[in-house]
């Protein structure tokens, strides 16, 4: 076994030729990614639904918040002078 | 004549018959790069396809900028690092994997140079130093396979690794002054 090498000796590497057929693998491969693409109109559909569900969601929620803090409000007034905030008649 | 931007934009806007003709012009380019960074007939065979088929879905972004040669050596150099690392992390499975680690630094583990472009009477040399090279970092093997079988100048490497000058002789010494340890004893 040599003890020496030299980097020089990688310029003997010869060019291998290209495989035969790649390039109708390459063209089957692009045209499966492409029918696999969602179309553009279905995209923009989707993303509104998405956008419609979030401001909906966001609405309720904020709607929610306001009616609790109007709801604490109002009791708190209620205690003040005295009077019961639940319809309950009877202590049971 | 078509020139290289023009073709190109054909490219991006669909047209398979331009990408066929810079398959003509460039396969070998892309192979070959390949070949020699992965050290696997099959393994090139799927660079190959991968790097033609993103330069179809990628093509837009080619500003002109750099020649296309160099761009598509870039595309390849990055195909080849992308598919070594799916390797390596296919062979890791279940395992700890880093994810946070640069791509410059990487160092990928080829078991075995099988490279069909070796010739027998001096297959053990280059065997015993594409071994070697396979232990250096990603930017200084990238480098040192451009400069010594490529044939590429340093300004071709700093375009193809997106770098200065500077940096790719920087590289290129590193390379070669751990490479002189290892290949001399």
């Amino acid at each position: 076994m040599r003890s020496n090498y030299n980097l020089e000796e990688l310029r003997e590497i010869r060019p291998i030729e290209v495989p035969s057929f790649v390039f109708t693998r390459i063209e089957a491969q692009i045209e499966k990614e492409e029918s696999l693409e969602m179309p553009r109109q279905w995209a923009w559909g989707l993303t509104l639904a998405c956008s419609i569900l979030l401001v909906v969601n966001i609405s309720f929620f904020v709607n929610s918040n306001e009616n609790s803090v109007a709801q604490t409000e109002s009791t708190s007034l209620l205690e003040a002078v005295g009077l019961e905030s639940s319809n309950q008649l009877y202590y049971e | 004549m078509v020139n290289d931007l023009e073709r190109i934009q054909r490219i991006a806007k669909g047209d398979k018959t331009e990408l066929e003709l810079l398959y003509n012009t460039h396969s070998s380019i892309v192979y070959n790069t390949a070949m020699n960074y992965v050290q696997n007939e099959q393994d090139a065979e799927e660079i190959l396809q991968d790097v033609f088929v993103n330069v179809y879905k990628n093509a837009g972004k080619f500003k002109g900028n750099a020649s296309l040669k160099t761009w598509i050596y870039r595309v390849t150099i990055n195909e080849s690092i992308n598919y070594l690392r799916y390797k390596q992390r296919k062979k890791r499975f279940g395992f700890h994997i880093p994810l946070l680690t640069s791509r410059d630094s990487d160092v990928f583990n080829i078991s075995e140079v099988r490279h069909p472009g070796i010739l027998l009477e001096n297959k053990e040399a280059v065997e015993y130093i594409m071994k070697e090279i396979n232990k250096l970092p990603n930017n200084q093997k990238t480098a040192i396979l451009l400069k010594t079988i490529d044939g590429l100048s340093q300004k071709e490497i700093a375009e193809v690794l997106e770098t200065s000058v500077k940096a790719v002789e920087a590289l290129l010494s590193r390379a070669r002054k751990k490479l002189k340890i290892k290949l001399i004893n």
